[in-house]
């Protein structure tokens, strides 16, 4: 439906463009019909912190409310909520589905527990110890298990986890095997905690602590990458995020939250026990978090309490427990995907529909607003079709001096005995407008991935602007100046246009090292800034998925953009597009290019483009340079014409 | 560790450790089935296996554990399996084929979860023993006389069992025109889809498949050492084990990485009887730290 709205708004005539605006007209309207429980969603968000105050209030009273019965119940629910929450940063935040976090989980708890009995710490410094061990065995584990995506990390993890836990069921002189170990000082705690009730409170008050610098890190600049990798590792890789090292950051942060909680569940059961590494432990934990809801921040403590409330429950009547949750975790995955959270969500977004209107106010802005001086000419989205269309032949810009801003040596690359590119060098100048062309299976997106440091490639040489680049890193590329767009759209789909190119320009800047507060204001407008000269600002608040498919192509453009690149590559960039957009995005390309000194790099197969755009052309074919040189010599190249239009046709 | 030093024992451990294997590749190799042409690992796989195993010993104690009477023990069991495959893989597995790795694992753990509460609810939480027919009892001597260790015939059986099983599915997957199918709906399903093949019967009986060896797993795995609760999760992480260093969805994998297992486990228990597990996680992680897609896996999943 998307792509017909496109097509449909880039109409050629005044009615083509008085449809394009009624039918944006409706996407909008369709937007805001789809998004009923968003249209709300600051109502939902009052009463979300409304219901989480409410929840922490309650809590902490438990003792006085429901009598010291339900303490027990409810200090081993804190906990294991606490650990829900720990494999919700990998699992939600980051994409990463852990299968062993149990392991971390059960360090705390040996650890608290040995310092104490086997060396006499005081029991606060020996939970403060704990996290440090877990996060620094997660950190260690995170070279092993990061090596494994998606599954195969899951399986990883899942494996150093059960060594870990054969290690510890092995070791029986410190960990004492199959028993466990009991705390041989009169009670674990520090010596305020004196009754039960105070045991409990003195986990309340750990937990949510720890809960509210897991709040911060998740709002962070930092946890704004996490969801930016979760969302799409190759694009946050391409906005200059060293993804591995926030993974392992990651893995190494949730390791300590991990090993907080089961810490203090060794506290307040007086006991750590080899089980609690056990993989089903880890099964325990995800299973909380998905009953809760992975994609909030709260849910899966809402879930840990869920679970451990339930369990107490039928124990207590049946012995069908197993059957129960069971039951409970597959209808939970098959049919509420976003888990209890979600649901309740949904309801009160529901409930409080008709009282939006009450308590609208004018929506305010996200985002800064854009300064009004943002040359309204540069916004191009419906452009002076003609102009473009009856350009002649792109004159080559006076040929610009310095050394070339990228030099390609000598570039060859071999898969199996196939050479998909083979020893090609050229120069590409600063400030010029460069394209690469050559039938398809020549080896263009091949030498493109070589040049941005996708694959390895066998020999040659890279060097952007005098420094050797060959086989960087992209994120590395990236910090040094270069972007890319992809043939095939590559954008954080479930982030908004403006979290976007947000996230690329922080990024780049490091900025997304910060773990805790926002993104600068100036961050913010430079942001801003770039999806104003693409013409999106209007689409801040939307969803990239939600995009037509030409907006799609615009926003990639503004997220290579706002990384200050000085050069970019851009595969196909009108790949998909129809023509009147192909004229768009051509006019913004070269617009962008020509007011920001932008060096630009481009495969293309519309030769209306290329030679209506570039200043030089390098022709390939067959992994090999053919030609390469400005556009009038290139249509005059004999090779060249026979290379695309067959030797037959070869005109005269 | 006296007779050790005669090296009849080592041997007899490598050869009991085969025995095991045996019974594992006959699980691995379901597992690593379902998981290439179905792309979905599969938790509840060694649930199956319990279920194979307890009913193997429910049928040999109606009908006796006879020579003949054992192979229809057998048969009936993983039969049964199968079938209960099939109505979990209509009602609920084909759901999850297209959802994400997470909805896979937890829908699959759910079943762990209620197969084991419900084999507590009909055979309770006492082990299970079940001996071996007529035939298959007893040991022979390999190595040396009479005064040497025995090695069990019924260890000889199970690795003849899982050579046979091996051989038909090697020649199942790549000599007819339904392992072809199955070879391609591997590769690509839609496109399988396309050229006329039914693409979800071909689903339900590959995954019917791999539920049959694991009921015939167990069943015959029962005789090893009889079953208890614990059983299923046992099965399913050296399972796990042995499909991940096989390389996911790889038969011959599963079979080299069975023996592997198999065979450093039983030696594990020589060396550290304590900790025969560590070394075959260490060897897990130490195979995949070298190659994560495992030994003949292929990078991509």
């Amino acid at each position: 439906m998307n792509r017909a709205a496109s097509d449909a708004r880039a109409g050629e005539s005044d009615f083509g463009k008085w449809v394009g605006a009624l039918d944006r007209d409706f996407q909008r309207g369709l937007d805001r019909f789809r998004r009923v429980p968003a249209a709300s969603n600051r109502l939902v968000d009052y009463a979300t912190w409304v219901l989480a105050l409410t929840g922490i209030v309650v809590f902490g009273l438990l003792p006085y409310l429901f009598g010291s019965g339900t303490v027990l119940t409810a200090g081993d629910a804190l906990t294991i909520g606490l650990f829900a929450m720990s494999i919700n940063l990998l699992v939600g935040t980051t994409g990463l589905v852990t299968f062993g976090h149990a392991a971390f989980y059960g360090i705390g708890a040996f650890v608290v527990t040995i310092a104490v009995n086997d060396h006499g710490w005081p029991p606060l410094a020996a939970l403060a110890f704990a996290p440090v061990v877990a996060g620094g065995a997660a950190f260690l584990s995170g070279f092993i298990v990061l090596r494994g995506r998606e599954l195969y990390f899951g399986l990883l993890t899942l494996g150093v986890g059960q060594l870990l836990w054969a290690s510890a069921h092995g070791w029986e002189s410190v960990t004492g095997g199959d028993n466990g170990l009991t705390f041989l000082t009169a009670s674990p705690y520090p010596s305020f905690v004196k009754t039960t009730n105070d045991s409990y409170w003195f986990t309340y008050v750990v937990v949510l602590m720890a809960v509210a610098v897991l709040y911060v890190i998740t709002r962070s600049p930092f946890g704004d990458a996490l969801r930016g990798i979760r969302e799409n590792r190759r694009r946050a890789e391409f906005t200059g995020l060293w993804v591995k090292r926030y993974e392992i950051t990651a893995l190494a942060l949730a390791g300590a939250f991990a090993g907080i909680a089961g810490g203090l569940f060794a506290m307040f059961e007086s006991h750590a026990s080899q089980d609690q590494l056990y993989w089903t432990t880890s099964a325990q934990g995800l299973i909380a978090a998905l009953i809760g809801g992975i994609g909030s921040f709260l849910g899966p403590m809402a879930g840990g309490f869920f679970y451990w409330f339930l369990q107490d429950y039928v124990v207590s009547r049946t012995r069908l427990w197993d059957l129960v949750i069971g039951v409970v975790v597959l209808l939970v995955a098959l049919v509420l995907s976003g888990g209890l959270t979600g649901a309740l969500r949904f309801l009160t977004a529901t409930v409080l529909a008709p009282f939006e209107r009450v308590f609208r106010r004018t929506p305010e802005p996200a985002v800064p607003a854009p300064a009004e001086a943002e040359a309204p000419e540069e916004v191009v989205h419906l452009p002076d079709i003609a102009a473009i269309g009856e350009r002649p032949v792109h004159e080559a810009s006076p040929a610009p001096n310095g050394p070339p801003i990228l030099e390609v040596k000598g570039l060859s690359k071999h898969f199996g005995g196939l050479i998909a590119v083979d020893n090609v060098s050229f120069e590409v100048m600063p400030g010029t407008v460069h394209a690469i062309i050559g039938p398809n299976g020549a080896g263009k997106t091949t030498l493109f991935n070589l040049i941005t440091g996708l694959i390895p490639s066998d020999s040659g040489s890279v060097s952007f602007e005098g420094h050797d680049i060959t086989h960087f890193a992209p994120w590395r590329l990236i910090k040094r100046g270069m972007g890319r767009s992809f043939q095939q759209t590559n954008l954080f789909w479930a982030l908004s246009s403006f979290n976007n190119t947000l996230l690329a320009a922080a990024s780049v800047k490091d900025a997304t090292r910060k773990m805790w507060g926002r993104h600068s204001d100036e961050l913010r407008e430079g942001a801003l800034e770039q999806l104003t000269r693409v013409g999106l600002q209007e689409f801040a608040e939307i969803p990239a998925s939600e995009l037509s498919h030409g907006d799609q192509r615009s926003l990639e453009l503004a997220a290579a953009l706002a990384v200050d690149a000085r050069l970019i590559l851009l595969d196909e960039f009108t790949a998909g597009l129809s023509a009147p957009e192909t004229r768009a995005a051509v006019a913004l390309v070269e617009r962008i290019a020509r007011t920001r000194e932008l060096t630009v790099l481009f495969i293309e197969h519309d030769m209306a483009v290329v030679f209506g755009f570039a200043d030089r052309i390098t022709v390939m074919h067959r992994g090999r340079l053919l030609a390469d040189g400005p556009p009038n010599e290139i249509r005059a190249n004999r090779e060249v014409q026979l290379a695309y239009l067959g030797e037959t046709e070869a005109p005269s | 560790m006296l007779l050790a030093t005669s090296g009849n024992a080592y041997a007899i451990q490598v050869l009991s450790g085969l025995g095991s294997a045996a019974v594992l590749f006959l699980v691995a190799s379901g597992l690593t089935l379902i998981f290439g042409a179905l792309r979905v690992v599969n938790f509840a796989h060694g649930s199956l296996y319990m279920i194979g195993a307890y009913l193997s010993i429910t049928l040999a104690g109606k009908i006796g554990l006879g020579n003949y009477t054992f192979f229809a023990t057998l048969a009936v069991a993983s039969v049964i399996v199968a079938l209960l495959g099939l109505v979990g893989e209509v009602l609920v597995f084909r759901r999850i084929y297209q959802r994400t790795v997470l909805t896979q694992l937890i829908v699959t753990f759910a079943f762990v979860l209620i197969i084991g509460g419900a084999m507590r609810q009909i055979y309770g939480t006492e082990a299970r023993l079940t001996g071996t027919p007529p035939f298959l009892a007893g040991g022979v001597h390999i190595f040396g006389g009479n005064g040497a260790p025995q090695f069990p015939v019924y260890q000889i059986f199970l690795i003849g069992l899982a050579l046979a099983v091996a051989l038909s599915l090697w020649a199942l997957l790549y000599k007819t025109d339904l392992g072809r199918n199955v070879r391609a709906a591997v590769s690509d399903p839609e496109l399988l889809a396309y050229s006329g093949v039914n693409v979800r019967l071909l689903f339900t009986g590959v995954f019917m498949l791999g539920c049959f060896f694991a009921g015939l797993a167990g069943a015959s795995g029962a005789g090893l050492g009889g079953v208890d609760l614990k059983i299923d999760v046992q099965v399913i992480l050296r399972a796990f084990v042995i499909v991940v260093i096989g390389g996911l969805g790889s038969l011959r994998g599963a079979l080299v990485a069975s023996i592997l297992v198999g065979v450093v486990e039983s030696l594990g228990i020589l060396w550290v009887p304590k900790a025969s597990l560590v070394i075959v996680f260490a060897v897990l992680v130490v195979v995949l730290a070298v190659r994560p897609q495992g030994l003949f896996g292929t990078r991509t999943v």
